[in-house]
C-alpha cells in the first residue's frame, strides 16, 4: 500500500472558494448533496404527475397543473406523459440517487472513513461535480426545445430514440446529457477507486475498512468500467441523430442502411445492469454498517458480507441479458442469463443473512438511521424477491413491460436506495452540518414515507400482476384495466402520502443546517470509526495527525473496555 | 492485535521512508491505468458492434461498397507508430539530460499532428469517393471509429504539449507527467492498431 502524507489546503476565506470553486471533497459531497436533493424533487414532482395522471386520466393535475399545462386545461397531456416518464426515470437514476449516495456520501465518507486528508485528486474532484452540473443544465435544457424533452423511455431504445421516433432536439440534449455525467461518474469513480487503494490510513487493511466503504469502492469499480458502454451507446445514438449514420436504422423505419436496433438494448444493459449495483451497493454498505452500530453487535460475518458484495460485483456483469428475453434471443441464452441471474441469489442470502445476524439479539437503539436501515432490509427483501419472478424465463415472458416490472425496480433502487440515503443523511448529518436532526420528527418521517412507498409499490405489483402494462398514456381505454382504477388510485394516493413526508425531511433538514443553535457532540452515536474521532462538523483538515488504525469498523463490547463505553475506536487497541 | 495487521503496519511504515515523488508516481498510474481500462471499455463496445454488424451481415462490405484503400490508414498507422517509437526515444534521451532530446519530441509531436492530418485526408477520400456516414452501417462504423479515436488524439496531443514543459530540465515532476502522457499516447497508437487490422485490412 503505497501511503504519503497530503498536504494541508489552506482555510477557505470567501464564499467563492468555501462553497463553489472547492478541492474540500466535503464541500464538494454536499454540493452533490444539494444538487441531488433538487433533482430528487422535480423527479418526485414528474412521478406525482404521472401517478395523477393514472388515477385520474384527463384531470387537471392539482395546484399546478393549469400553469404547467395550460392547453389541456391543467391535465397532463399525451406527449408530456411519455416526456415524465422518460425524464422521471433519467433524473432519479441519474440525478438524484447516484450524487446523493455517490457524489456525496462518496465523496463526504471515503476520506473521513479510511483517515485521509482529502480525495487523492482533489482537482478532479471538484471538476467531476462542475461537470455534473453542466450535464444537469443540458438535461434540464431539454425541457424547454420546441418539440420538449426526451420521451423514448430512460432506456431511449431505438427505434424511439432515432429521429423517426423522436424527431425533436430534445433526445439528443438527453443522449448529450447522459453522456457527460458519464464523464463526470467516470472521473469519480477513478477518484475513489485510487483514494481507497493509496490513502488508507496506516494499518488499515482492506477488511478494516468500514463496509461503506466497500460499497462505495464496489460501485467506483463497476461505474469505471460499465459507464464508457453506455458513453459509447449515447455517442452512437448521437452520430446518428446528428450526423445521419445509421447504427440504430432497420427494417421499414430506415431510409438506408442496415443497422441494428436492439445493438442498442444490449449496449445499454451491459450497462445498465451493473448500474442497478451501482446505485444500490453503496446503500448496503451503509446500511451494513449502521446495523451493526446501532444493534451495538460487531457486523456479523463483516467479512463474508463484503466478499458477497464483491461476488455480486463481479456477477452482475454477466447477467444483463435477463432485460431482453422477450427480445427473440436464443433459447440457449436465455437459459443461460436465467441461470447467471439465479446464481445472484447465493450472495445476496449469505449478506442478507448476516444482517440478520447482526441485529439478532442486540441491544437495538431504535434511532432514525436504524428504522431508515430496518426499513432497507425490509424493502430489499421484498424487492429482491420479486426480482426472482423477472429473472426466470417463464414467468418474465407474461410479466414483461408491466407495473410488475416497474414495482420491483422501484422496490430495489427506489425504495431500498432512497431509504438507505436518507440513512445516511441522518448518520452522517452531525459530521456534515455539526447539528443532529430532530428525532422525533425524523421517526414520523420515515414511518409515513414507509407506510406510502409500500402502498406506492405494492399497488404497482399487483396492477402489474394483473396485466397492467407500463408506460401506457391511459391504460383503461382497455376492458381488462377497468377493474385496476381503484387500485391506480390507491397507489396514487400512496404516491401523495410518501411525497408529503418528504416535505417532512425537508423542513428538518433546513432547520438543522441553517436554524438550529445546538451544535452536536463529537461523537453522538457513539461509534468507533475514524469520522468519529474528529470534531463535528469535521473541519477542513478533517486529521490533524493521520490516525493508525489498530482495529476493525464493528468492535462493541470488548470485556476490556473502561468506562461506560460499549464500542472502541478504531484508532484504540485492546488485548 | 492480528499478524496480518502488524505485518500491514510495518509495511506501511517501511514505505514511509521512500520519497514523497515516488509515491506519488504510484498513485498518479493507478488514476492513469482506471482511466484507460475506461477508454478501452469505450472502445470494447464499439468493437462489440462493429462485430455483431460483421457477423449478420450476408456480405461483408455490404452490397454496393467496395473495400476502402488502405493506403491513407496505412500511412495514418506508420505515423502514429513511429510517433510512439520518437516519444519513447524522447523519454529515454531526456532521462539521460542529452540535448537532442528536443528534437525526439518535436518529431514525436509532427507525427501526432500528422496522424491527425491523415485522418482528415481519409475523411475527404472517403467522401470524394462517396462514402458518406449514412452510405450504410459499414461507412458509419468507420466514420464513428475514427472520429472517435481522432477526438482522443486531439487530447493526446494536448497533453503532448502540456509535457512540453519538460524540455528545460529534469524534475521528478515532470517524469511523473510525462511516464502518464506515455502510457495514454501509446494506448491510442494501440487502438489505432486494432482499428486498421480489424476494419480495413481484414
Amino acid at each position: 500500500m503505497a501511503f504519503y502524507e497530503q498536504h494541508i489546503h489552506p482555510k477557505p476565506t470567501n464564499f467563492l472558494s468555501k462553497y463553489i470553486i472547492s478541492y474540500d471533497h466535503k464541500v464538494i459531497g454536499k454540493q452533490f448533496l444539494w444538487y441531488g436533493i433538487f433533482f430528487l424533487f422535480v423527479g418526485g414532482l414528474m412521478a406525482l404527475m404521472i401517478r395523477w395522471t393514472l388515477a385520474y386520466p384527463g384531470e387537471a393535475f392539482p395546484i399546478i397543473g393549469h400553469f404547467l399545462f395550460p392547453e389541456s386545461g391543467g391535465a397532463v397531456p399525451p406527449d408530456t406523459y411519455a416526456m415524465l416518464f422518460t425524464m422521471h426515470g433519467t433524473i432519479m437514476i441519474f440525478y438524484a440517487i447516484t450524487p446523493i449516495l455517490i457524489g456525496a456520501f462518496g465523496n463526504f465518507c471515503i476520506p473521513l472513513m479510511i483517515g485521509a486528508r482529502d480525495m487523492a485528486f482533489p482537482l478532479l474532484n471538484m471538476l467531476s461535480f462542475h461537470v455534473a452540473v453542466l450535464s444537469g443544465v443540458v438535461l434540464m435544457g431539454s425541457l424547454f426545445t420546441p418539440l420538449g424533452a426526451a420521451a423514448g423511455g430512460w432506456t431511449s431504445y431505438p427505434t424511439l430514440s432515432t429521429l423517426i421516433g423522436s424527431p425533436g432536439v430534445g433526445q439528443t440534449l438527453w443522449s448529450l446529457a447522459i453522456f457527460i455525467v458519464g464523464i463526470s461518474s467516470t472521473m469519480g469513480a477513478v477518484n475513489y477507486i485510487t483514494t481507497i487503494i493509496t490513502l488508507r490510513a496506516p494499518g488499515m487493511g482492506y477488511f478494516d475498512m468500514p463496509l461503506t466503504i466497500w460499497g462505495l469502492g464496489l460501485t467506483a469499480v463497476l461505474n469505471a468500467i460499465f459507464l464508457p458502454v453506455l458513453g459509447a451507446g449515447v455517442l452512437l445514438l448521437i452520430f446518428d441523430r446528428v450526423f445521419g449514420t445509421t447504427f440504430f436504422l432497420a427494417g421499414a423505419a430506415a431510409t438506408s442502411g442496415t443497422g441494428d436496433p436492439v445493438l442498442f438494448q444490449h449496449v445499454f444493459w451491459i450497462f445498465g445492469h451493473p448500474e442497478v449495483y451501482i446505485l444500490i451497493l453503496p446503500a448496503w454498505g451503509i446500511v451494513s454498517d449502521l446495523l451493526s452500530f446501532f444493534a451495538r453487535k460487531p457486523a456479523f460475518g463483516a467479512k463474508a458480507t463484503a466478499l458477497s458484495m464483491t461476488t455480486i460485483t463481479i456477477l452482475s456483469t454477466l447477467v444483463y441479458g435477463h432485460h431482453m428475453f422477450t427480445t427473440q434471443m436464443s433459447p440457449l441464452l436465455t437459459q443461460t442469463f436465467m441461470t447467471l441471474t439465479m446464481t445472484i441469489s447465493i450472495p445476496s442470502a449469505i449478506f442478507f443473512a448476516n444482517w440478520l445476524g447482526t441485529i439478532w439479539k442486540g441491544s437495538i437503539r431504535f434511532t432514525s438511521p436504524m428504522l431508515f436501515s430496518l426499513g432497507v432490509v425490509f424493502v430489499f427483501g421484498l424487492g429482491g424477491l420479486t426480482g426472482l419472478y423477472l429473472g426466470t424465463v417463464t414467468t418474465d415472458l407474461y410479466l414483461h413491460d408491466t407495473y410488475f416490472v416497474v414495482g420491483h425496480f422501484h422496490y430495489t433502487m427506489a425504495a431500498s436506495v432512497l431509504l438507505g440515503g436518507f440513512a445516511a443523511i441522518y448518520f452522517w448529518m452531525p459530521k456534515m452540518f455539526g447539528t443532529i436532526m430532530n428525532e422525533f420528527w425524523a421517526k414520523i418521517h420515515f414511518w409515513i414515507t414507509m407506510v406510502g412507498l409500500n402502498i406506492v409499490f405494492m399497488g404497482m405489483l399487483l396492477i402489474g400482476y394483473a396485466g397492467m402494462h407500463r408506460r401506457i398514456f391511459n391504460p383503461f381505454v382497455y376492458d381488462f384495466t377497468q377493474k385496476l382504477i381503484p387500485l391506480n388510485e390507491m397507489t396514487t394516493w400512496g404516491a401523495i402520502i410518501m411525497g408529503f413526508a418528504q416535505l417532512i425531511f425537508v423542513v428538518n433538514f433546513v432547520h438543522a443546517v441553517f436554524f438550529k443553535k445546538e451544535k452536536a457532540s463529537d461523537n453522538p452515536w457513539e461509534v468507533g470509526t475514524l469520522e468519529w474521532t474528529m470534531p463535528s462538523p469535521a473541519p477542513h483538515y478533517n486529521f490533524d495527525k493521520i490516525p493508525v488504525v489498530k482495529c476493525g469498523p464493528h468492535e462493541f463490547g470488548n470485556p476490556n473496555l473502561t468506562g461506560d463505553r460499549d464500542f472502541q475506536y478504531q484508532t484504540e487497541e485492546l488485548a | 492485535m492480528s499478524q496480518a495487521m502488524t505485518e500491514n503496519i510495518q509495511t506501511v511504515q517501511s514505505s514511509q521512508t521512500v520519497d514523497y515523488t515516488d509515491q506519488k508516481r504510484v498513485v498518479n498510474s493507478i488514476a492513469m491505468i482506471m482511466i484507460l481500462v475506461s477508454l478501452s471499455m469505450l472502445f470494447a463496445t464499439l468493437f462489440l458492434g462493429y462485430t455483431v454488424y460483421r457477423v449478420s451481415a450476408d456480405t461483408w462490405p455490404p452490397f454496393g461498397f467496395e473495400t476502402i484503400s488502405l493506403t491513407i490508414p496505412g500511412i495514418s498507422t506508420l505515423l502514429v507508430l513511429l510517433s510512439s517509437f520518437f516519444l519513447v526515444l524522447f523519454k529515454s534521451s531526456w532521462l539521460q539530460e542529452k540535448k537532442s532530446s528536443k528534437y525526439f519530441y518535436f518529431t514525436a509531436l509532427a507525427f501526432g499532428f500528422g496522424f491527425l492530418l491523415s485522418q482528415f485526408q481519409l475523411w475527404a477520400s472517403l467522401k470524394a469517393s462517396g462514402i458518406l456516414a449514412g452510405s450504410s452501417v459499414f461507412a458509419s462504423m468507420v466514420y464513428a471509429f475514427t472520429w472517435i479515436h481522432a477526438a482522443h488524439m486531439v487530447v493526446g496531443i494536448l497533453a503532448l504539449l502540456w509535457i512540453s514543459t519538460s524540455l528545460k530540465g529534469f524534475s521528478e515532476e515532470q517524469l511523473t507527467k510525462m511516464i502518464n502522457v506515455e502510457k495514454f499516447w501509446h494506448f491510442l497508437g494501440v487502438i489505432w492498431v486494432i482499428i486498421f487490422f480489424g476494419i480495413f485490412v481484414f
